[in-house]
């Protein structure tokens, strides 16, 4: 019906154009050839302002009138090559147009197992980026890079708090899939899986997770592709439901070129960009405030703990911690590549350095990386392609925490001496009987400064990829092909707290203590495949059948002591014995696959293609160790239909695609479905070990499984200017939920495949050359992306609460559970609630908590604009979120009406508070004692809205003679700006708004220079 | 070629996808061997110790007569059983709690069951010690029944026959689908003395080996506690003459039993805290310096000042204090630890001369009475005032006291009251808000926590609840 329905569209459009077309003028013909000199038939031809023309016939001929103009411009768009205009004058006769085809249509997009397809055919949601625009992004991690630029993906930090300077972040393709398994999508770096951390992306054996794709060299990368649609996604079977990666590096093509370097060079400057700092209230304000709150608490306002004395001078110190804790950052980059080819081999070695020294001293990055992706041609029937990379990276790494927000103004660094990195501050701590105040040295945590200075705690990971493919030719459509690739990660990391810090110290006693932590990951994977591709006439086939061998392991080892000589020996060797401590930890999983694809083209109109893979993990039991995926997609080129007509509309693709993907990251031994024993030191029983069942038989747990579908289409309008929508609609079932049983089973919870999960969502891109002049071109690059995620079905229906979010069915995954919050009572200042019924109430309690709204926006994306005049360029991107509520960490810390003020500063908004009845303020009175006010309701929830200057580049080409001259091919001068700007709808410049909140951190400003050099 | 290769492994090794996960082992490969057998069997002592710990020695205190509350407030432990307020849904507290870990009991035992046969096929010449581990798995099953039966269901003679509602037998591995409903009380007690009896039948003598597991006199020291709650006084009489071959610990080395690394001569089973490198929470729980519970000053006033038991109610700062779980010897919190009595010379000597006295023997029953009380007092067994009486009920009744004092805080008190049909009477100053629990009443058995009823359709409610 539906096809019926465009049918008749456009046959109504069609005849609509033929209409016009009839108006008598003057004539002008010509003929349209390719490049090399064949006629093309079904060109559009189009005069520009109107919608009359006409289409080429089969010897590339055509006929326009251009009624009463003189001149006018006629538009040649035909699918698969660029378009074209000609201004043309009444009576122009056998014009000769030459089409060149179009890159951007017949752009490869890898799809896996050495699929590349043409874009043009595409029947799924694949979406690539490709080095072009990777090129100005910030070096140093990979999954930022990808921020706006592809629709359907969120990339955002794992929490807001200041735990972490190199936060974890968490990758999110079209929603959550599932509640007990991992929600981040598989990546793949040229087919071998690399390790990203566990579930949540943190690091097995490593107290900080420094990001292990922070180790990758985003100048090696050629492409990012996202998989997103059953289509896609379906041959990676157990990996592929919460999207898959693919990451291509750069290498080198047969030919006889000459040998080509590349070199990058940037250096870069970063600071704090200020208004994105949280503010605070300074020495003065905070005096006010703190006596007020202490007053308040009914404490003796002679007994004030901060009064000044011989240590402390409390009147006359005003700190701004923040420059404490913040200074100028800088980063390096120095890059090399080299490509050489010949007929039968090709080259490509890179080596690079980056160096990154954080806005948040005491953090610096290096890594040092070199890649080598060659290619050899044996005889004239193999290939064989090594690819090997090396990455070292060191991280030193402090975090700060929430000393930066919360150290006391009043409070100095340093001793009276001014050097010295202070430990204790002298506070009043009462009175003695004959009424003199007493004194007290309280030990000084927060300044943790000294711990900058004085602990270690570096990282040094080593990260090494290795892929092998052997690539045979059967027959001349027939290729097998062996790959195996692996990815070894050793992390060492270090840790020591300095005997002259507080941390370091048993009492007053000096000790030092030391943790030594090492980590290996090796991820390998072996693909054996036979790959047919072939066209006869009309009709284009080719498949793909395959096995897949997979391995994914990770030892652990753990020491630490206390107890040293001095500082300057810090291995856990030197330490007492007795404080001595080991720990070790692995994993192993595996997986074996066997898959297949089919895909059949017909006149490249209309493109069936069908995906199996039929998955073994160790990950599951006997009961479901083997499942299977399929899917089947096609697409239909209507435009290049023999009745298509119509001008200004060209490219209209329509594509679906449903099957089924799954998620293997679960827990192991959960799956299996046996009962399993745990033993160790818990269960030990007269000085032996023991052990005792850990969890019953659950025989029967399936894996998760995700239908999806999707449609989209693309079109072109007026040759200039494509539209991308996609729908999709993603059904999770079985999802794992821990449902209550009884206690005579073993555990009264244990896991059962009951509940459901759906994420639905529209994408929709554009893409534009708004302006196509010889000198200057204005391209636009938008997307925006919508999801609704809804859990269907839970254990009976209940929902599963935890101390602020909730599950329940009917609501979105990411759901808020609350108190709400109903202000300040302007008579007393004290703090108010709603109740669950909605009255008014004083009392806190968590029963009156509500689903509150989710934490999920209601639109995201983002907008690039480039723009090119002679040697210069520019390009913008802006990303925005629009929607969505989050419950900010920073505010809930930093706003505690006086309840922790004697031991921490506050948010600037807390000058807003009850004084006096009548006052109508936006906090409750301040106190040392009471807290009710600021446990967790809707009082700390922010939208979530902004929108961000990501990135703003300026590049000058330099001119050829004078780049001969210094014997260069082309050098490139750029300045890049990240992290502009950032807007929130509520930003206020005496507050904090979600603006000062949104993170742990304040937003770094990198200005940095580039210069791009050919040889 | 290495296609080829590959694509044999893959086919020829199904086991390519058989890996093993570190500190876990599914059940069948764990009892493969003989070492899983031993670490089940130390977890299956370790879970009893836990659930005595936690919660049977403390709930038949707080819920009855000896202990005073010293923080009243519903955060503190047994605080809804001290007031008698349990309800289904305290799942999160003793009622939830004590019935999921009393069932590990059970299903630990079960899991050694089920697999004692295959491993005594596959190792022949460890037969000894297969059997030995089925042995004490029939015993701890008991142990797990019996702390349920006691808890969650009225005591044996509620009904004549014993035919009211008990709590569910499990007896085998239950998959995830199995649902168990509960067996008469009748019921519960005859397959908790057909797993006595089973272990009993493996040990060859009478006698302690090592008081730290299960030996043929701690069966019979079971089986006498069993039938003295059933009331079959002349089974109880015989199991118990059993198992006082032990005799009783002298004077001199009685509160060495307790807060001395020394298990006493009298040791029939305990269960042995070393080597945990925790504190227990009875530790916690009667901590001289912060007691969650100390002894009331009337259950204080009832001891003699010659009494050597008195010495255990008072800590070392004067203040009254249960100091039965309290080690005096080491002070690093590494090795401080405590033992778990489940029975003892001294409880045989009070059940013999309880199953006398109800059959009329009162003779003996005064035998019994006089050891204890002598032993206690540092008088001589043959002093004429030290057992005075007057009829079988007197008799009676001293026993019962003199039961109390012994066995205090050693999760006794409580099911001792409901098995006797006694009132729970507190002290006059108690700050329970019940004062006196009149037998019989609801109270008596704890209500089934409400995720097994919602979840076990076979699951019944105790009446009241």
């Amino acid at each position: 019906m539906f096809r019926s329905l465009i049918v008749t569209l456009l046959a109504a459009t069609t005849s609509l154009v033929s209409a016009m077309a009839q108006t008598p003028g003057n004539i002008v013909t010509g003929k349209v050839t390719d490049e090399n000199g064949e006629p093309l038939a079904g060109v559009n031809v189009v005069l520009r302002g109107t919608l009359t023309g006409d289409a080429t016939n089969l010897d590339g001929n055509f006929t326009v009138k251009l009624g009463q103009r003189a001149s006018a411009v006629l538009d040649f768009s035909y699918i698969g090559f660029a378009s074209e205009s000609r201004t043309v004058t009444s009576g122009t006769k056998n014009l000769l147009v030459v089409m060149k085809e179009d890159a951007s249509l017949n752009e490869a997009v890898v799809q896996g197992y050495g699929r590349v397809q043409k874009k043009e055919n595409l029947v799924g949601s694949v979406y690539q980026v490709n080095s072009k625009d990777l090129e100005n992004k910030p070096l140093t991690r990979v999954e930022n890079l990808l921020e706006g630029m592809v629709p359907g993906l969120i990339i955002q930090p794992n929490n807001d708090s200041p735990t972490s300077v190199r936060t974890r972040y968490q990758v999110r393709i079209r929603g959550d899939a599932s509640l007990s398994a991992s929600n981040e999508p598989l990546w793949l770096v040229d087919g071998v899986p690399i390790y990203t951390g566990d579930g949540t992306n943190m690091v097995a054996g490593m107290q900080y997770t420094v990001p292990p794709l922070s180790m990758i060299n985003p100048l090696d990368i050629e492409s990012i592709t996202v998989l997103k649609d059953a289509s896609a996604v379906s041959i990676y079977g157990a990996d592929g439901s919460n999207g898959v990666i693919l990451i291509t590096t750069k290498s080198g093509k047969f030919g006889d070129s000459p040998t080509s370097v590349t070199a990058n060079l940037r250096y870069g400057v970063t600071h704090i960009d200020r208004s994105t700092m949280i503010r605070l209230m300074n020495a003065e304000e905070y005096m006010a405030y703190a006596k007020e709150a202490w007053v308040n608490g009914g404490n003796d306002p002679v007994l004030f703990p901060y009064q000044d004395n011989e240590h402390n001078s409390y009147s006359t110190t005003d700190t701004d911690w923040t420059d404490e804790y913040f200074r100028l950052g800088q980063t390096m980059n120095a890059n090399v590549s080299l490509r050489s080819s010949s007929k039968v081999s090709s080259s490509y070695f890179s080596a690079g350095y980056y160096s990154e020294n954080s806005t948040v001293d005491g953090n610096d990055q290096q890594r040092f990386s070199a890649r080598i992706n060659n290619s050899y041609k044996i005889g004239s029937r193999l290939t064989f392609r090594p690819q090997i990379s090396a990455s070292y990276n060191i991280n030193k790494i402090f975090s700060p925490s929430r000393d930066y927000y919360e150290n006391l103004p009043i409070f100095s660094p340093y001793d009276p001496d001014g050097y010295t990195l202070r430990l204790y501050n002298k506070v009043v701590s009462g009175k003695d009987a004959s009424g003199n105040l007493t004194w007290l040295n309280r030990k000084f945590f927060g300044n943790s400064i000294s711990e900058r200075e004085l602990d270690d705690n570096t990282q040094k990971s080593f990260l090494t990829d290795g892929n092998f493919l052997l690539t045979g030719v059967i027959i001349d459509a027939l290729k097998a092909t062996v790959q195996f690739g692996m990815s070894y990660t050793h992390n060492y990391e270090t840790l020591y707290d300095s005997m002259y810090t507080l941390g370091g110290m048993d009492g007053t006693e000096p000790r030092g203590s030391s943790v030594r932590c090492s980590s290996h990951t090796l991820n390998w994977n072996n693909v054996d495949r036979l790959n047919y591709d072939r066209t006869f006439g009309k009709h284009h086939v080719s498949g793909l059948l395959g096995i897949e061998l997979k391995s994914a392991a990770y030892r652990t080892l753990y020491g630490s002591g206390s107890g040293f000589m001095s500082d300057k020996e810090q291995e856990v060797s030197f330490s007492e014995t007795d404080s001595r401590n080991a720990q070790s930890s692995r994993s192993q999983t595996r997986q074996l696959s066997y898959m297949g694809q089919a895909a059949y083209t017909y006149d490249g109109r209309y493109t069936l293609q069908t995906n199996f893979r039929r998955q073994g993990a160790s990950s599951f039991g006997k009961y479901a160790k083997w499942e299977n995926y399929f899917s089947v997609g096609g697409s239909w080129n209507i435009s290049k239909e023999a009745f298509w007509k119509v001008g200004w509309l060209d490219n209209m693709k329509l594509k679906f695609s449903y099957g089924t993907s799954g998620n293997s990251r679960v827990d192991s031994a959960l799956m299996k479905g046996l009962g399993t024993f745990s033993y160790g030191d818990s269960f030990s029983y007269n000085g032996s070990i023991g052990g005792v069942v850990a969890m019953p038989a659950n025989p029967g747990l399936s894996w998760e499984k995700t239908y999806m579908s999707n449609i989209g289409l693309d079109f072109r309008l007026l040759g200039r200017f494509d539209f991308g929508i996609e729908a999709y609609y993603n059904y999770t079932k079985d999802l794992l939920s821990k449902i209550y049983t009884s206690s005579m089973i073993g555990d009264n919870r244990i896991y059962a495949n009951i509940g459901e999960m759906s994420n639905k969502g529209l994408e929709f891109t554009f893409t534009s050359t708004n302006i196509d002049h010889e000198h200057f071109r204005w391209m636009t690059d938008f997307n925006i992306s919508h999801n609704i995620n809804r859990v269907e079905k839970l254990a009976d229906g209940n929902p599963i609460s935890y101390s602020t979010s909730i599950v329940a069915e009917g609501h979105d995954v990411n759901t808020w559970y609350l108190v709400k919050w109903a202000g300040v009572d302007p008579s007393t200042g004290a703090p108010m609630w709603y109740d669950i019924d909605g009255n008014l109430t004083y009392t806190y309690s968590a029963a009156d908590r509500r689903m509150e709204k989710s934490a999920t926006p209601k639109a995201y994306g983002g907008m690039l604009n480039s723009f090119q005049f002679g040697p210069f360029s520019v390009s913008l991107q802006l990303n925005y979120s629009i929607g969505g509520y989050a419950l900010c960490y920073l505010a809930s810390t930093s706003e505690t009406d006086g309840y922790s003020v004697i031991d921490q500063n506050e948010s600037v908004n807390q000058k807003d508070h009850w004084r006096k009845p009548g006052d109508v303020s936006s906090n409750p009175r301040i106190s040392t004692v009471s807290s009710a006010s600021t446990r967790s309701s809707t009082r700390y929830l922010y939208d979530k809205t902004n929108v961000q200057l990501k990135n703003l580049t300026l590049s000058y080409e330099l001119p050829q003679r004078l780049v001969k001259k210094i014997a260069m091919k082309s050098c490139r001068a750029s300045v890049i700006v990240d992290n502009l700007y950032l807007w929130t709808p509520d930003q206020d410049p005496d507050r904090n708004t979600y603006k000062q909140y949104m993170n742990g951190f304040p937003v770094e400003r990198t200005f940095t220079f580039s210069l791009d050099m050919n040889f | 070629m290495v296609a080829a290769a590959s694509l044999s492994m893959a086919l020829s090794c199904s086991s390519f996808l058989d890996v093993d996960q570190s500190g876990k082992s599914d059940t069948d490969t764990y009892f493969a061997d003989l070492t899983g057998l031993r670490t089940a069997r130390n977890g299956l002592y370790r879970t009893v110790y836990d659930v005595y710990d936690d919660y049977l020695f403390k709930y038949a205190e707080t819920a009855g007569d000896n202990l005073q509350m010293v923080t009243a407030g519903t955060g503190t432990d047994f605080y809804y059983q001290y007031n008698f307020l349990s309800t289904p849904s305290l799942e999160s507290t003793a009622v939830g709690f004590y019935w999921k870990r009393a069932f590990q009991i059970i299903i630990n035992a079960n899991n050694i069951l089920h697999y004692a046969d295959g491993l005594r096929e596959t190792y022949p010449s460890a037969e000894d010690e297969v059997d030995r581990c089925e042995a004490e798995a029939y015993f701890m099953r008991a142990l797990g029944h019996f702390a349920l039966v006691r808890t969650y269901a009225q005591p044996y003679s509620y009904t004549p026959d014993a035919s009211h509602i008990g709590v569910p037998v499990v007896t085998k591995i239950l998959s995830t689908k199995d649902r168990v409903g509960r067996s008469t009380v009748a019921e519960v007690y005859s397959q908790m003395i057909k797993d006595v009896e089973a272990a009993k039948a493996y040990f060859s003598d009478d006698k302690v080996s090592d008081p730290y597991y299960v030996s043929g006199a701690a069966c019979d020291g079971l089986l006498a506690e069993l039938y003295l709650y059933m009331g079959d006084y002349a089974k109880a009489e015989a199991y118990s003459a059993l198992a006082m071959g032990v005799g009783l610990t002298p004077r001199d080395s009685y509160q060495a039993m307790f807060t001395l690394e020394h298990p006493g001569s009298e040791a029939i089973l305990r269960l042995t805290g070393k080597s945990m490198n925790v504190n227990g929470s009875l530790y916690m729980f009667y901590d001289y310096t912060s007691p969650k519970y100390r002894p009331s000053s009337e259950f204080y006033a009832m001891f003699d000042d010659s009494d050597v038991r008195k010495n255990l109610l008072r800590g070392p700062d004067g203040r009254l204090a249960c100091m039965k779980y309290y080690d005096l010897i080491h002070s690093s919190q590494k090795d401080r630890f405590y033992d778990i009595t489940i029975l003892r010379g001294s409880g045989m000597y009070l059940d013999h001369a309880e199953a006398c006295c109800a059959q009329g023997k009162l003779a003996e029953a005064a035998a019994d009475l006089r050891a204890v009380r002598a032993r206690a007092y540092g008088a001589d067994p043959s002093a004429p005032g030290l057992v005075v009486y007057y009829g079988k009920d007197d008799l009676m009744s001293q026993i019962k006291t003199e039961r109390r004092k012994e066995l205090c805080f050693e999760g006794t008190r409580f099911y001792d009251l409901a098995r006797w049909g006694d009132d729970v009477v507190r002290p006059s100053d108690t700050n329970s808000s019940v004062k006196e629990l009149t037998y019989p009443d609801y109270r008596f058995a704890l209500p089934i926590p409400q995720t097994e009823i919602d979840v076990n359709e076979a699951m019944v409610q105790n009446d009241n609840y």
